[in-house]
Formats: structure tokens, sequence, C-alpha cells
């Protein structure tokens, strides 16, 4: 799902279109932001190329998280691994030095991979707020039953009084979504 | 890029200029076969197993991205397709090895071979390994023009029945590649050293194969979209997903690497660690350090980051040396086997450049019928 700054309308409506290609969905939503309607959110089944760029999406910073969290998972497991294998509990293992290198190689890369994954995961959760709750924040999100299938639904929405509906529903009818829902509602 | 790192000039000179410096490299190689044919033919087999590697690599590539159903590499569908069918070339390079330098470099061929070496007789005998290796070349070059025959049809003109061939050729490719790599790793590669083994050794020549098919799109891709001569201009996207599999496959490369010095480090058992003791001494020690500092180290560091994965000259820079670093790593697999060092590698530096030179020539000759 392309993920966006989640902005639930607090005011003004919100319209919603549904497509069943990638590439038209990354078209009307050029084609809508050039006119000026504001495209709040896209639904997809999966990641589309070039819908953060057509939404102008600000660059995510998640990789710094998955760098930080790698590091920390191997350099921390070396250290770890060292102090074991030398202060904390020196043993012969087929004759090599306790230092041998090598043999902490494995594991540093398990905990390097593991760890950056941790931390990827787990800045998503921080910052998208999905941690799970006992009662529901806001109600589940899915404005349309075929989104995780085969549908792309861009949703519009109607921010201030610039928002002109005739020219919303001319342009509409040039970009021929499948459904086109004037004030969408969550059910 | 900018225009310092790559030169305005052309991809094409003239065929005359190639056919004199593969006539010229091929001569050399020639004369190196009578001083050191040791050293001669261990550079053939290096030069042909390595445009083997890269063309198969670029076939590899096509039929993976044909099976996933991807189309960001459209643009660039020429570039593993015509690097595939540049096969022959190398495949030659690796018969004058396999058929004149056959008792030079493998020492199972010679009659003084060791008992341990005898008892592999039943695989390791000069008309079954000859005969392997023809049904190898034919099965892989059947396997390359079924798969360009099939994506030709299906540019020229779409259709769902064209498509279901174009996937149904690369599935029949894929799982035969890798059985045939893997026979041709025990084959050309393991049985330099016949006394020695090792389960990590085919898998090895596999993921060589894959990092190298895909540095050598990479590098041609981003030359000919300098050149304006894809079928359609590189988006950030399309580099970025190079970018990606350059990275992704250097790491697996490295991961399998590191498995097979790692298995036989730790167990130290002589039988095993020939092949290491080998590549430790003899002058060979810092080339084999140097390989996975081009092919894992360098890629890794520099493409790392999402700018350099999309900026063209830092992809183009990165490729390059896992080029490098895979021409290294194939010469490290076969040299060693043939004695020590030598101070400049002619015989396989002459053969490399004859080898690549007649791949190109088999490729500007499909650019020329306009494929």
């Amino acid at each position: 799902m392309a993920h966006t700054e989640a902005r639930a309308p607090e005011r003004g409506r919100v319209h919603m279109l549904v497509f069943d290609a990638p590439e038209t969905t990354v078209g009307a939503v050029r084609r809508l932001r050039g006119e000026g309607f504001e495209v709040a959110e896209v639904y997809s089944p999966f990641p589309i190329h070039g819908i953060d760029d057509a939404m102008a999406l600000r660059p995510t910073r998640i990789a710094l998280a998955t760098l930080i969290g790698g590091l920390c998972g191997g350099i921390g497991k070396l250290v770890f691994q060292g102090w074991v294998h030398v202060i904390d509990w020196p043993m012969d293992i087929g004759g090599k030095p306790d230092t041998a290198l090598p043999a902490l190689v494995p594991v540093t890369f398990e905990l390097t991979v593991l760890i950056a994954a941790f931390a990827t995961l787990g800045t998503l959760f921080l910052r998208r707020r999905l941690f799970p709750r006992l009662v529901p924040a806001s109600a589940p999100s899915q404005p349309h039953p075929r989104v995780t299938d085969d549908r792309f639904a861009v949703l519009v929405v109607e921010r201030d009084g610039s928002f002109a509906p005739d020219r919303f529903r001319t342009l509409c009818q040039a970009l021929r979504p499948l459904e086109l829902v004037e004030d969408w509602r969550v059910a | 890029m900018s225009a310092t790192t790559l030169g305005p000039r052309p991809l094409a000179p003239s065929s005359g200029q190639l056919v004199a410096v593969g006539f010229s490299t091929a001569l050399l190689a020639a004369g190196a076969v009578g001083f050191q044919p040791a050293e001669a033919w261990a550079g053939v087999l290096t030069a042909g197993l390595y445009g083997v590697t890269l063309s198969l690599g670029g076939a590899l590539f096509l039929a993976i991205q044909i099976v996933a159903g991807a189309r960001w590499w459209f643009p660039l569908r020429n570039v593993p397709l015509r690097l595939a069918r540049t096969l022959p070339v190398p495949l030659v390079a690796v018969g004058l090895a396999l058929v004149f330098g056959l008792t030079t470099l493998y020492p199972w061929a010679r009659p003084d071979a060791s008992a341990l070496v005898h008892a592999k007789h039943a695989w390791l005998n000069p008309p079954l390994f000859l005969a392997r290796a023809v049904v190898l070349a034919v099965v892989w070059l059947a396997l390359i023009g079924l798969l360009s025959r099939a994506l030709r049809a299906m540019v020229a003109q779409p259709s769902a029945e064209g498509r279901r061939r174009l996937v149904r050729a690369a599935l029949v490719f894929l799982p035969l590649f890798a059985l045939s790599i893997s026979v041709a790793a025990w084959d050309w590669g393991m049985s330099l050293e016949p006394e020695w083994f090792s389960t990590m050794y085919s898998v090895l020549l596999f993921a060589g194969t894959f990092q190298g098919g895909i540095a050598a799109v990479t590098v041609l891709a981003l030359l000919l979209d300098r050149q304006g001569r894809l079928a359609a201009p590189l988006g950030d996207a399309a580099r970025h997903d190079l970018g990606k599999l350059l990275f992704a496959f250097s790491t697996f490369w490295a991961y399998v690497w590191f498995c097979q010095y790692l298995l036989i480090w730790y167990s130290n058992i002589p039988e095993e660690t020939g092949h290491y003791v080998t590549r430790f001494g003899d002058g060979w020690g810092a080339l084999f350090w140097l390989t996975p500092l081009l092919c894992f180290v360098f890629p890794f560091v520099a493409q790392i980051s999402q700018p350099a994965k999309r900026d063209a000259g830092s992809l183009y820079r990165a490729a390059l040396v896992v080029l490098l670093g895979r021409w290294l790593d194939t010469y490290l697999l076969v040299a060693p086997s043939q004695g020590p060092v030598p101070a400049v590698p002619l015989g396989a530096l002459a053969a490399t450049v004859a080898v690549l030179a007649g791949m190109r020539l088999l490729w500007e000759r499909d650019a020329d019928a306009g494929h």
C-alpha cells in the first residue's frame, strides 16, 4: 500500500476514484494534482513505481533506521561474542585461537540482518502508529474491498473553498475511472 | 552520468579493429602455449569460463525477469538477450582449453594420476568429460535460442499465446541452468584439483554467474542508455532496480564464498584445505583477498544508499568493479592449480581480450541485424 501522510479529512468531503491498472492510477494522480486537486491517499495492492513522485511525497528516511539497526546488531553481537570467547568463557574449539574471527561471522551476520529488520519494522510501527490497541483508534480504512487484490483507489479531498466541483467532474470524465464515489465515507 | 566519466565516443569500433585485436591476442596466446603451456591453457580456460558466466548470467537475468512477469526491464530487454547470444565465442575458448589443454590442465587425465583420483575414473575420464562438455554447450545454446526466438516473437507481435510460450521457455531454462552450471563447475573448475572437493563449489559458480550477469547487463545498459540506443531511456526506478540486484547478488556471492571457506576452515581436514592452501601460498594470497574486496566490499559500501543506486555514474563504477572482481575470481578458480602466480598473467589477459572481442563481434552482428 502506498504510504502517505494519512490525513483524516477533518473537514470537507472525500471523493474516491477506482482504477484497475497502476499506470492509469499514476497518470490520474498526476493529472489531479496538476489541476490543483489534493490527493490525500492512494490505495494499491502492491507498491507502484513512480507513485511517490506523482503524489510528491517526501523521500522516506526509514533506510536510516535500517542502517542504524544493522550497525548496532552487527557491532553489538561481535563485541558480545568477543567478550564471551575471550574474557568470560574461553574454550579450546578445534585448537582455534580464542579470537578466531571467521567463527564469529555467521552470528554477526544474522544479528545484523535481524536487528536491521526489527529497527525498520519498529520504526514503521512507531511512525505510523500501527501498534495494536484494545480499542481501534479509528475504523479500519479500506475504501474499496478490492484494493488488496486488483483495484487502485485514489482519494481526493475537498480541503477548502477552492475545490471546483464542476471542473472535478469534467476531469473525472476524462480520467475514466471504473468507479467514481462522490462524498465517500468510511462505512 | 557526466560526459567525463564515459567519454563521448560511440560504442562500436569497426569490425576490422575487432578482428585485429582478436587475431593479435590469439597469436599472443598461441605463442604463450609454446613457452608456458600450463599458464597459457589456464588463461584460455579463464577467459572462456569468464565469458560463459557473463553470457549465461545474461540469459539467467532474462529468464528470471520473464518468469517474474517483470516490466521494469523492458527498456533494456535487448541487453541480456544479446549478451546471452554471445555464448558461442567463450564456448569455443572453453572447448579449445578442454580439448588441447586436457592433459596439461587436468591431473586426472594424466597417466600418473594418484590412486585417490583414479577412484573417480567413472566420472573423470576424457571421453565422458568431453561428451558432457558437448551436451552442456548444446543444451545452453538450444535454450538460449528458444528464449531469444520466443522473446523476439513476443516483441514483434505481443499475444497471450506468445507470452505463454516465452514464460514456458524461461521455465525450462531455469532448472536446467542450475543443473548444468553445477556440472560445468565440477568438470571445468573443481576437477583441476581432482583430489579436492567441496559441495559449495557449484553454488559459488552459480552465484558468481548471477552476479556477473547482473553487472554486465548493468554496464552495457548504462552505456547504451547514454547513447540513446535502448528501446526507451532508463528512468531512476530502472536504475534503482539494477542497483538493488547488483547489491543483493554481490552480497549473495559473498555469503556463498564465505560459506565454503568457513566450513573448510572450521573442520581443518587436510583433504579439504588443499584448495585454500594453494591460494594462500605461492604469491596468490594478495589476489585471493582482493576478490571479496572487488566483488563484495566495494559494491556493498558504494551502493548501499538509494541515491547511489539511482546515480548512473556510481552504478556504472560499481558494476565495472564487480566485473573486474568476477574476472579475478574466475582466474583464481583456474590458475592457482597450475603453479605459482605469474608476474603478469599474459596468457589469461590476452585470451580474455580475444574472447571479449569475439563476443563483441557477435553482439554487433546482432545489433546490425536490428535486434
